[in-house]
């Protein structure tokens, strides 16, 4: 079973002649545990991929089924429940909740889950702060951190727990190449031990570079896609 | 965890929140100290009129007119031993004084100046309204003694002092005008600027053969308790007597007063609703500003899994927060205030007196704190604040994931 599944997938902005194909009918599998990156250039369709497998957008046509469930077909609120079990977003502008300290940022995915005590969330957040290196910094708000120890945040938010799939747009956009590439050795390293899913987008070819499969998309399609050893 | 982020929100940008509490406190705040002014004011002049002019009920001529421009002496209770009857076997009524109320004037030899006469039993106006307790100066009158009280202030613009000679004219048209010279006894202070400068007091019986009358006009009577005065009332219409009657309260009496009070509370009324108004689209506004500048914070909770409904619910508690921030601050500042002024008063000079118009206040105002109002301002204070933050709530709610997290400058 594919972890994502996408089927003549298109996205159209926009009507008539205004309108702007994003997507044009993808046709995807990703297995689960798989660390791809969807590689191309600006304006190529990247985000808005992403933004449907993590259904934060709907599709003009076409499915996409993550673990099985068509995403597209469900209403609002199950969308919301679907996003909070199963999968975890990372943000290029990491996008943490600035009244929130590191903790609690980490924190919150597990709270919306309303299954783990709080003893169980402490345990958690110390053990997924530590595997990131940000323990020391758990009680500063996010403004007071540096951008490579943000990103760091909202990678250990986003694994915390250690959802079906991990959705990161552009995650070292934002850093220098020293934090790009530390960053980017700990998602591979986290996707290695936790056997989690990660489809992440660039268009940095040293992070291309590091990926186990590399979709290149280009106006809307797919153009290449190449699996290659560790 | 709501809870615990929307009050991180509250004090997340402070000049926003200073912003919308003080919309809420200045909302309530105002709207506390306005109904102490009308309810103390309310409260005065009942009190007032019932201490010192109509006791709780007058009886009256069933004709008798409420209007000041009409002639009493017109609508006579002619035969009114049975009335004193009637009263004096009831345990209802404390205490009760048979009077003739007249249009007069008093003369000090060169200036003449109108006035209510009262013509009364002295012990038993006394037991009513307490006059002797109100003479500032000489004595009350004794029955089957010669002699008038005069209104403080008017003495003072007639130049007359106690012992000194003054002439009591009377108006009645029919009789003609007719005057006799009596000394005076003692003045009366009462607080009622109505009778204080526009009033004197003679006995009873020389006022019936002044007037060539032997009946009365009206008889004020204490009831103790406003609660009596509906059963009282039908009670004096169940009984038969001679003359055919009429009881109002003081409130009949005080219509004027009130309506004046009722007129102004409906005028405060819109201004208080206006503030609670602009109070609130303030809060819509400064939360509709939050919401924007929180777009990619909301479009990144939607894609963490919040609901709709919990981003609204997020929204709503933060109104509630500033709700109850403002409302509490305005609510505890605006009871002191307005219970300060309940018990010091507020000594009215010439501005507030202007303000107050013709009501009968003289020397201090008192504000009146109603707990159960305190309370009502208070809840709708937090209700505003609540149902200003619905729209910016149900907006956020309504932005797509996408849009939202696009929102300044993301990816
Ligand atoms: N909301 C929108 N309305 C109209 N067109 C849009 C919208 N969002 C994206 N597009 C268009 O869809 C196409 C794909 O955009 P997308 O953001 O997915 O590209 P991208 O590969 O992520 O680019 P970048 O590397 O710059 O982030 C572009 O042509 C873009 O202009
Ligand atoms: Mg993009």
């Amino acid at each position: 079973m594919a972890a994502v599944l996408i089927q003549d997938l298109t996205k159209e902005y926009g009507t008539g002649l205004v309108a702007v194909k994003a997507l044009d009918n993808i046709n995807l599998a990703v297995e689960k545990g798989e660390f791809t990156v969807l590689a191309g250039p600006s304006g190529s369709g990247k985000t808005t991929l992403l933004n449907m497998i993590g259904s934060l957008d709907t599709p003009t046509s076409g499915q996409v089924l993550v673990h099985e469930i068509d995403i597209a077909k469900i209403d609002n609120r199950r969308q919301a429940d679907f996003r909070r079990e199963r999968l975890g977003f990372i943000f290029q502008s990491y996008n943490l909740i600035p009244v929130l300290t590191v903790f609690e940022n980490v924190e919150f995915p597990l709270t919306l889950l309303k299954r783990f005590s709080k003893d169980e969330r402490d345990e958690k957040v110390h053990r997924i702060l530590a595997e990131v290196g940000l323990e020391s910094l758990a009680h500063r708000r996010p403004g007071e951190l540096s951008g490579g120890q943000q990103q760091r945040v909202a990678i250990a938010r986003a694994l915390v727990k250690e959802p079906a799939v991990v959705l990161a747009d552009e995650p070292t956009a934002n850093l220098d190449s020293v934090n790009g590439e530390a960053i980017l050795d700990l998602m591979k390293e986290l996707n290695q031990r936790k056997k989690i899913t990660f489809i992440f987008s660039s268009h940095d070819r040293m992070v291309i570079e590091r990926a186990r499969r590399v979709v290149r998309l280009k106006d809307g399609r797919i153009e290449g896609d190449e699996k290659r050893a560790g | 965890m709501l809870i615990q982020m929307a009050l991180k929100n509250v004090f997340r940008n402070v000049t926003r929140t200073r912003i919308t509490v003080l919309a809420v406190f200045w909302g309530v705040f105002f709207s506390m100290l306005a109904d102490g002014v009308n309810k103390g004011l309310e409260w005065q002049i009942g009190n007032l009129l019932i201490r010192t002019e109509t006791s709780t009920i007058k009886i009256v001529n069933r004709n008798y007119p409420l209007d000041e421009l009409e002639n009493p002496l017109d609508y006579p209770v002619r035969e009114y031993e049975p009335i004193v009857g009637f009263l004096a076997a009831r345990s209802d009524v404390k205490a009760y004084s048979p009077r003739i109320t007249f249009h007069g004037s008093l003369s000090n030899g060169s200036d003449e100046i109108r006035a209510i006469g009262l013509g009364i039993e002295p012990e038993k106006e006394d037991k009513v309204f307490d006059r002797s307790g109100a003479i500032s100066q000489g004595k009350y009158l004794v029955s089957g003694e010669e002699g008038v009280l005069i209104g403080s202030d008017l003495a003072g613009l007639l130049g007359l002092r106690v012992g000194d000679m003054v002439t009591v004219i009377s108006q009645a048209a029919e009789m003609g005008t007719n005057a006799y010279d009596l000394e005076i006894k003692g003045l009366i202070q009462t607080g009622n600027p109505v009778l204080d400068s526009g009033a004197f007091w003679i006995p009873l019986q020389f006022t019936q053969d002044f007037l060539s009358m032997t009946g009365i006009t009206d008889i004020a009577v204490n009831l103790g308790n406003d609660s009596r005065i509906l059963p009282f009332q039908s009670e004096v219409r169940k009984a038969k007597f001679p003359d055919k009657l009429k009881v109002f309260s003081w409130r009949d009496y005080a219509k004027d007063f009130i309506e004046l009070v009722a007129f102004r509370k409906r005028i405060i009324n819109i201004l208080t609703t206006m503030i609670l108004l602009i109070a609130g689209f303030g809060i819509m506004n400064t939360m509709l500003m939050a919401m924007m500048e929180r777009k990619r914070e909301i479009g990144n909770l939607m894609a963490m899994g919040v609901r709709r409904n919990e981003i609204v619910r997020l929204f709503l508690i933060e109104g509630m927060m500033i709700g109850v921030l403002g409302s509490t601050v305005a609510i505890i500042l605006s009871c002191i205030v307005v219970y300060y002024f309940q018990l010091q008063g507020i000594p009215l000079g010439g501005a507030i007196q202007n303000a107050l118009g013709s009501t009968p206040i003289a020397g201090k105002f008192y504000a009146y704190l109603d707990p159960v109002q305190a309370l009502f301002y208070y809840i709708l204070g937090i209700v505003i604040a609540v149902v200003s933050t619905v729209y910016p709530a149900w907006k956020s709610a309504k932005l797509q994931p996408v849009e939202a997290i696009r929102g300044i400058g993301g990816q």
